[in-house]
């Protein structure tokens, strides 16, 4: 039957090519367009205005510091002055080439740092003044714990300068009025009048602002209903799992959890052998051998590695009434190792500070 | 004519010789899964054309150490030979007569069989959606391979991302291109890494990088993973430089252990870089609602995993929702969303996504080789069982 | 005489009836005033399957002990009894020797080495507790398949010690039923604390505490309380209790390992007798084989139709119940060939592999529950009860096509059983096996692709079960194709054949070894030792079947019946 052969030939050569397509796989450097994943606008406007810092001494822009305002050192090398006034309160000026983005986004930027959305130019009026006879606006936008005054300033110079003031409602509105004036002193002089403005510098301020400014109080509206007090250092999760009264994530990526559960939970030994089992860790026969913390009041801490150290958790059971809590810091063990310490402070007043809560 | 020539391809003796070297490389594609993760093995023994194969994948290492390898025909050939061998034998041999209908279907579906799995090799797309709860994901990851993005955001509402595919990224390589705003640099490209934390990282390789968020972490080269260890996804790394021009802008490292993009700043804008694993975006979307995960009482057994999700297809009309659990995958557009697995305290869940054209050849060819095979057992055999109870 | 040799094939199948029968119907009863049979049945919750308490009293002592009862020099103490003790009176049951340890190593290690048993107590091993679990948790950091001998021996010794103070501290089993069905099992010890009150706990504390004071009444009438509260919660079978009971019992794989050991016998005894040309005899002895054969067949077939009514489940569902599905099929194939050949051979290699595979299912089943549950990617019943049963049918077939050969090599070889009618009628019967074998290989390879593309998408995957599965079918069909081919005849199709068993045997054990791929869902370490004999013992039997004709005993020229008839 050559018709066999035909078919064998035709087939034979069909698959030819498709053996060199099989071999290809290549592809080139390609764009595309996609719905927006993430904002990352206000950290740009920071990071652009960031990653060029002026050197303000040269132009000689000087101002008055109003009475009761000291001077005192400045902790970040993107400021150029910070002060303190009689109440407390920080104010820090810095200064950016060019317009840094335009109002709207140091509008937004702002609004951001208090925990607000960011707005459109329509919604800009109501939280900006325009003073008379010198270019600068006052921002004064307050989120739910922390309220932020601020000036743009334009002296002419190529530059757009900033004063700051961020902080509890009150202290800040206390210092408005004098940082208003502040701003609106803002000139360029023209002989040295010996400002020390701080160091130049070129390295851009890396972590945003919202971890250590974050307020002390933990209030409504987060996963954290019992008021409890969380290590500033520490920022809500976002989304956490319900089970969890409380979920945190430290800046170094270890992970804080607090359940409570009733009676003993499923006893100590069963617990501890789960989460050694979590980290790949063999079970314990008894408590005897595990080595663990008295933190006093029947309550221990316990430290495990996983035998491979890809993680490490730190682990705290304290019997709380009717309940027992279970705080639980994960991570790798970095992470655990850095927030040791401020884990256990948590853990001493929270959950011994607070038996019987919530 | 075409006979004569065809008549050695159609012997059986060859036949016989091609199961048995069939035979021989799938021993040594299985055991050679114990070292080498199966993809790699997969490649190398099944879909190529020869293979070297280690003689020391026949003994363990520590007992005994044999050196050497030798070629062998991979899996492409033996199935081209194969494919040859069966239809030169029906050319030549078979006629078409009642009797030979059985052996005739059976051969059918073994072609049907060799072609389907030669169509799944080259055709088949197989990627991950790993989806948060309360997540919306529309992209598939292939976790085989990674890209760089540079994304720019200056459209008010788009993203304009640019893709560097991996095999771009080599540790010297200077990637630049019209698209982009700047000039990567690879100072070290590392397939397979993990991250160490400040203290955990050793002093030569602290401060490589010194922009980023990730400028204070150091990444650490590792063996490309094998499957055996457990993990069986290669989790790449880089350092990278930025040119713009001549003007350096900074060091940065890249991960896909990163879960975001690091911020570059050239000329007063900003733009976003991070290297993850390389996506392919979907015309439809799938937002997570719920995952479940059950273990049996007492148990870290899983007794199921599913999850509920809502698929959005704008283009197609579709917007419902869906059950996906084991054994019960989603089809949809061609594709097929299958429960893989899940992320760690059941956060989130990853649903395997698999693009197969070929997906029903398989089906076809084996119901045939079935009723071939039953049908000539069944004529040949049944009369001889029956002569022989007497 | 010739009653006898007539009867005696009945004799044997009543006695076999009775002997199965006595150990079904009548379980033993625990000589105690305390209602320990009622208690034993007390169903709870353990690795996630509800089961009864005896399950878990033996399941755990014969994971630690390696027996399901203890002997002692006062009797035989079941395990329900050891369990009850050791959960009222610690300060006994520390005592017991139950803990079974070999390994020279570790007996130093705990300073035993001196004493001549095996089996230890847990307050012997007490006191070298520390030792033991900082040796596991060293162990337990190298990879699986890298640990020396002492280190698996270590780790399981300490796996054996968790379990013990697990269930002593009556954090496992989950004993406390949950308060309506659909909601989960508890633990003793959590629901005490936190609902002291709960109706179920107080009832097993009262009975746990009546057992430890030696109050008889009180015991059983709190154990009537709880198993009233327990019905009334909880809408589980306690039908299904009392049959696990009595199945935990009745043994029946125990059982037909012995039928068919003796079965075995008689099959020996009836091809001796047939050579010493006694064929009345002989044909009495073969009669009395397959009567134990097919009361091992319906033994067998009780205990797979009670696992799979226990379970719920197709009847193959793990490694321990593929060898029991293998012996129960090769002993039905035995006996429909036995029907064919008429010279007992089938029945004969029915009871090889039979008993074989028997033992080889109880080795495995040697840690634990057999009947565990599934985990989520193999939780389907449709696709258990088609691919892995026509696969393991592949499997039984190939196997039993392959010890048909063995008996053609060895019969053929060393004796002269073999004319050439027989011998032809075997090779024929090797054939049929061998085209059953390959169909039923395929097509039950075909079914793990399709499972596999509808649970992943993936029809083939390369995995290492899948390959094996295929090296199966490749080799059957090898050997069928060069039959056709006339490159081999009878000689090449047997050793062909005999090979054909180191296959499966890679298959079905060596794929689970390698640990790597889906499939590994069985991982034995004594496994290789006993895998490597077989494969050994294969090739010598394939050298011997290559011994040239002239060697062989069976003289395959001549006929059985004399020329001048034919």
């Amino acid at each position: 039957m050559s018709s066999g052969g035909f078919a064998f030939g035709a087939v034979l050569v069909g698959c030819a090519p498709l053996l060199f397509l099989a071999g290809c796989d290549r592809s080139e450097i390609h764009s595309y367009r996609v719905d927006r994943e993430f904002d990352g606008s206000s950290a740009a406007a920071e990071g652009v205005a960031e990653a060029q810092p002026s050197q303000a001494e040269s132009l000689g822009v000087t101002w008055s510091v109003p009475s009761g305002w000291q001077e005192v050192e400045t902790t970040s090398s993107m400021r150029i002055a910070t002060f303190r006034a009689a109440n407390g309160q920080e104010i820090a000026v810095t200064a950016f080439p060019g317009d840094v983005g335009g109002l709207l986004a140091n509008v937004n930027r702002w609004r951001g740092q208090v925990g607000l959305e960011s707005i459109d130019e329509e919604g800009l009026g109501e939280d900006i003044v325009r003073l008379e006879g010198v270019d600068v606006i006052i921002v004064d936008v307050a989120g739910e714990d922390t309220r932020l005054v601020g000036s743009s300033i334009n002296v002419g110079d190529g530059q757009t300068w900033f004063a700051k003031a961020m902080g509890p409602a009150e202290m800040v509105g206390e210092i408005k009025a004098d940082l208003t004036a502040f701003s609106a002193s803002f000139h360029i002089h023209d002989s040295h009048e010996g400002h020390d403005h701080g160091e130049e510098t070129s390295v851009p301020e890396s972590a945003p602002e919202l971890a250590s400014e974050s307020g002390e109080d933990a209030a409504s509206a987060d996963p954290n209903p019992s008021g409890w007090l969380q290590p500033a250092e520490w920022t809500v999760e976002e989304g956490a799992s319900s089970i969890l009264m409380a979920a945190y994530l430290s800046q170094s990526g270890g992970r804080i959890t607090l359940t409570s559960l009733t009676g003993e939970g499923g006893g100590m030994l069963g617990n501890i052998n789960r989460w050694r089992g979590q980290l790949g860790l063999p079970a314990m026969a008894s408590l005897d051998e595990m080595e663990m913390k008295d933190l006093g009041s029947g309550a221990v801490l316990v430290d495990i590695v996983a035998p491979d150290q890809s993680g490490r958790m730190a682990a705290g059971i304290v019997p709380a009434g009717g309940q027992t809590l279970f705080f639980k810091l994960t991570g790798s063990v970095d992470a655990v190792e850095a927030e040791f310490e401020r884990f256990e402070a948590y853990i001493n007043a929270e959950g011994l500070g607070k038996a019987g809560a919530p | 004519m075409i006979r004569k020539l065809l008549k050695p391809w159609a012997s059986l003796r060859l036949t016989v010789v091609l199961f048995a070297l069939s035979i021989i490389l799938i021993f040594a594609g299985t055991l050679a899964q114990v070292h080498e993760g199966i993809w790699t093995v997969v490649d190398k023994y099944f879909r190529s054309v020869v293979v070297s194969i280690d003689l020391q994948i026949f003994a363990p290492q520590d007992v005994v150490k044999i050196p050497g390898s030798i070629w062998f025909p991979g899996g492409l050939t033996l199935g081209v030979l194969m494919f040859i061998n069966l239809i030169a034998a029906h050319a030549v041999r078979f006629k078409l007569r009642k009797k030979r209908i059985g052996i005739i279907l059976t051969h059918l579906g073994v072609i049907l069989l060799l072609v389907g799995e030669f169509v799944t090799g080259i055709a088949a797309k197989e990627g991950n959606m790993t989806i948060r709860e309360g997540e919306t994901v529309n992209f598939v990851e292939d976790i085989r391979s990674t890209e760089i993005a540079v994304i720019d955001q200056s459209d008010p509402v788009d993203d304009l991302v640019v893709i560097v595919p991996e095999h771009f990224i080599e540790t010297g390589e200077t990637i630049s291109h019209g698209l982009m705003p700047f000039t990567i640099k690879v100072t070290e490209w590392m397939p397979n890494s993990q991250m160490l934390g400040p203290m955990q990282a050793p002093e030569s390789r602290k401060g490589i990088a010194d922009t980023g968020i990730a400028k204070d972490l150091a990444a650490m080269p590792l063996e490309r993973a094998n499957g055996v260890d457990g993990s069986t996804v290669d989790a790449p790394s880089a350092y990278v430089t930025l040119f713009h021009g001549e003007q350096r802008i900074g060091s940065y490292l890249l991960s896909v252990y990163i879960d975001q993009a690091q911020m570059v700043v050239v000329d007063g804008r900003a733009y976003w870089i991070e290297l993850r694993f390389a996506r392919t975006y979907k015309p439809y979307s799938l937002h997570l609602m719920d995952f479940k995960h059950d273990l049996f009482t007492g148990t870290q057994m899983a007794r199921n995993f599913s999850s509920d999700v809502r698929l959005v297809d704008e283009g197609r009309n579709v917007d419902r929702e869906v059950h996906i659990y084991m054994n019960h995958p989603l089809r949809h557009a061609g594709e097929t969303f299958y429960q893989a697995s899940f992320l760690r305290d059941d956060s989130g869940t990853v649903l395997q996504v698999v693009q197969n054209p070929g997906w029903m050849i398989p089906y076809i060819s084996c119901t045939v080789v079935t009723l071939g095979m039953l049908l000539h057992f069944g004529i040949r055999l049944v009369p001889t069982l029956g002569r022989r109870s007497k | 005489m010739k009653k006898l040799q007539q009867l005696l094939p009945w004799i044997v199948l009543v006695l076999g009836i009775v002997y199965a029968g006595q150990k079904i119907a009548r379980p033993d009863k625990i000589d105690s005033k305390f209602d320990l049979n009622s208690f034993r049945q007390i169903p709870v919750s353990a690795s996630g399957r509800t089961k009864p308490l005896d399950t878990v009293a033996r399941n755990s002592l014969m994971n630690i002990s390696g027996r399901q009862s203890i002997r002692t020099d006062d009797g035989k103490v079941s395990a329900i009894e050891w369990y009850i003790e050791l959960i009222t009176n610690p300060e006994e049951s520390v005592q017991r020797e139950v803990f079974r340890i070999d390994h020279p190593d570790v007996l130093a290690l705990i300073g035993l080495d001196k004493e001549k048993r095996t089996r230890f107590s847990f307050s012997e091993l007490l006191d070298s507790g520390n030792e033991i679990n900082r040796q596991a948790m060293l162990a337990s950091q190298v990879k699986a398949k890298a640990r020396d001998p002492f280190q698996n021996a270590v780790l399981v010794l300490n796996q054996r010690m968790m379990l013990y103070s697990e269930l002593s501290q009556l954090v496992n089993p989950y004993l406390v039923p949950p308060l309506t069905t659909g909601e989960d099992w508890r633990s003793f010890v959590t629901v005490l604390n936190e609902s002291p009150n709960d109706p179920d706990a107080r009832a097993l504390l009262g009975m746990l505490q009546a057992y430890r004071a030696g109050d008889v009444e009180e015991f059983n009438s709190q154990l009537a309380a709880f198993k009233a509260l327990v019905d009334s919660q909880i809408t589980y079978d306690a039908r299904k209790s009392r049959y696990e009971v009595i199945f935990n019992q009745a043994q029946p794989f125990i059982m037909a390992s012995a039928l068919l050991v003796v079965a075995f016998l008689f099959g020996c005894f009836g091809l001796l007798l047939a050579q010493l040309t006694k064929p009345e005899w002989s044909k009495s002895m073969f009669g009395s084989m397959t009567a134990s054969i097919v009361v091992a067949l319906v033994v067998m077939t009780i205990g797979i139709a009670s696992r799979v009514y226990l379970q719920g489940r197709p009847p193959i569902t793990n490694l321990y119940s593929s060898a029991v599905f293998i012996g129960w099929f090769s002993v039905i194939i035995g006996l429909i060939i036995d029907r064919q050949m008429k010279i007992g051979l089938g029945g004969i290699m029915a009871s090889v592999i039979g008993f074989g595979t028997l033992i080889v299912a109880h080795n495995l089943g040697s840690s634990g529950d057999t009947m565990e549950m599934m985990q989520a990617v193999l939780d389907s019943n449709f696709w258990l009860a088609t691919h892995v049963v026509v696969v393991t049918i592949g499997y039984s077939a190939t196997f039993f096509g392959g010890f048909l050969a063995i008996a053609y090599v060895l019969l053929g070889v060393f004796t002269k059983v073999l004319d050439r009618e027989r011998g032809k009628s075997m090779i024929k019967m090797i054939y049929g096996v061998i085209c059953f074998a390959t169909v039923t290989s395929f097509v039950g390879t075909v079914l793990g692709g399709i499972w596999a593309d509808q649970s992943w998408g993936r029809f083939w995957g390369w995995d290492a079960k899948e390959n094996g599965a295929a090296l199966i079918v490749l080799w059957n069909l090898l050997i069928l194709h060069a039959r056709w081919g006339g490159m081999i005849r009878d000689r090449g199709l047997v050793n062909l054949s005999i090979f054909g068993n180191i296959i499966t045997a890679w298959s079905w054990f060596g794929t689970n070894m390698l640990g790597v791929g889906l499939h590994s869902y069985g991982f034995t370490n004594s496994a290789v030792f006993w895998i490597s004999i077989f494969v050994l013992s294969q090739l010598v039997l394939m050298s011997i079947g290559m011994l040239p004709v002239k060697i062989w005993r069976s003289k395959f020229a001549k006929p059985a019946v004399q020329p001048a008839t034919k």
